[in-house]
């Protein structure tokens, strides 16, 4: 496993920061809206890619980068292997500036003079493209993206690819960015944000996932991937939940679920993002808690669907 | 400020190069390859930035080998169409 949330996470539990002072002076304010906000840090990439390889590498591929580097230092996956392993990024946004950058170039000077390397970043599978290059991983790449339930969905898949044998590790991640744009859109549409203030995140966080049964694993199971209706509110929610509100504020039809529907879950309250249930799992697996215990992320999306995620904590002793 | 000086803040600002500054680079060194290591990526930039920032036009590949060897062949390219379009 491999995320760069942690740090993030800590320097905003110390120090909320108040993002809307650095917005842009056009960009309408409602009332002393407080916002926190989470960054991810990057620095240290340049332990796992060269310098020159991340020349014109966005923010965005970066943070992937840095994430699935860590993952595979801490599975200590062999090179070998790589052949058969495959790169599965969920992300809810995609990469945010460079491609509102690449459509600001677009519009201000025109489609002869839209930025090429904006574009090139702005293809939606470029992180999951610069995570097998530069890492040497050849088996298939995918980007998957379902807004708030793009990573239940990439765990799903990666599930498939594995039960089927199409591949026999998938390094599968979730990678969201932070832009002004988004804040100020969820700011200024959220129906929510005057009683609730919004609160982003950004980051990245892989695992590498292998079918293998016999070994112990690095640090745990993923024992039930699944994605419905009904699934949050049965009884029956096994362990201990760790629960994403829907990430949805700019669709004013989605009601933010109480916790009072689901019996003892814990709410993280800051740092969210379409794609905060990978690190919800990472922060799961990371725990003190004891060999064998079971913990349910869940996650809401639109509609009323949950992704729900129930891991076994099995580090190897 | 000298043409070719602003060529190579361009460059490194455009091309995103951390690494060099506008005096270390050679006036005469190649622009790709084992030069400063551009690629074909950077040469669809370089063109997109040379009319962005000298409003200067490289139509085909017949105009752009020639003019994308060097600093040198690119200020060449750059002064000629400014004299021709009457921009110097």
């Amino acid at each position: 496993m491999g995320t760069l949330y942690q740090k993030a996470f800590k320097q905003t539990d110390d120090q909320p920061i108040d993002h809307l002072k650095d917005l842009p002076h056009q960009f309408p304010r409602r009332g002393d809206l407080a916002v926190d906000l989470l960054r991810a840090e990057v620095s240290g990439l340049e332990q796992y890619v060269g310098k020159s390889k991340l020349r014109r590498v966005d923010h965005y591929s970066r943070m992937a980068l840095l994430a699935a580097g860590r993952a595979l230092e801490d599975s200590k996956f062999p090179s070998a292997s790589r052949e058969r392993t495959s790169v599965i990024v969920a992300t809810g946004y995609g990469a945010l500036k460079s491609t509102f950058s690449f459509l600001d170039s677009y519009i201000e000077k025109g489609d002869k003079l839209a930025l090429p390397t904006h574009f090139s970043n702005s293809v939606h599978n470029a992180a999951a493209a610069h995570i097998s290059i530069c890492y040497e991983i050849s088996g298939p790449t995918l980007t998957v993206s379902q807004f708030d339930l793009s990573f239940i969905s990439a765990l799903i898949t990666a599930g498939t690819w594995l039960e089927t044998e199409k591949t026999d590790a998938v390094l599968v991640g979730a990678v969201d960015e932070w832009c002004e744009l988004t804040g100020y859109c969820m700011q200024r549409f959220s129906k929510h944000s005057d009683t609730s203030p919004p609160s982003f995140g950004e980051g990245a966080i892989f695992f590498l996932v292998t079918r293998e049964k016999t070994t112990p694993p690095q640090h745990g199971f993923f024992k039930e991937i699944t994605m419905g209706r009904e699934i949050a509110k049965k009884d029956h929610t096994p362990g201990d939940i760790i629960f994403s509100p829907s990430t949805a504020a700019l669709s004013p039809d989605t009601e933010p679920c109480t916790l009072e529907t689901i019996p003892g879950a814990l709410k993280r309250k800051r740092g969210g993002s379409p794609t905060d249930m990978g690190m919800d799992a990472f922060f799961a697996f990371k725990s003190k808690a004891d060999n064998g215990l079971e913990v349910c992320c869940l996650k809401q999306g639109e509609g009323g669907i949950f992704g729900k995620v129930v891991l076994t904590i099995s580090r190897k002793m | 400020m000298d043409l070719k000086y602003k060529l190579k803040e361009m460059i490194i600002e455009e091309m995103q190069i951390e690494d060099l500054t506008p005096e270390e680079i050679g006036d005469d060194a190649p622009l790709f390859g084992d030069g400063l290591g551009l690629d074909s990526l950077d040469a669809v930039e370089l063109v997109v930035q040379l009319q962005i920032y000298f409003g200067v036009e490289i139509k085909n590949i017949e105009q752009g080998r020639p003019a994308l060897q060097s600093i040198n062949t690119l200020a060449d390219f750059v002064r000629a169409h400014q004299i021709e379009a009457g921009k110097v």
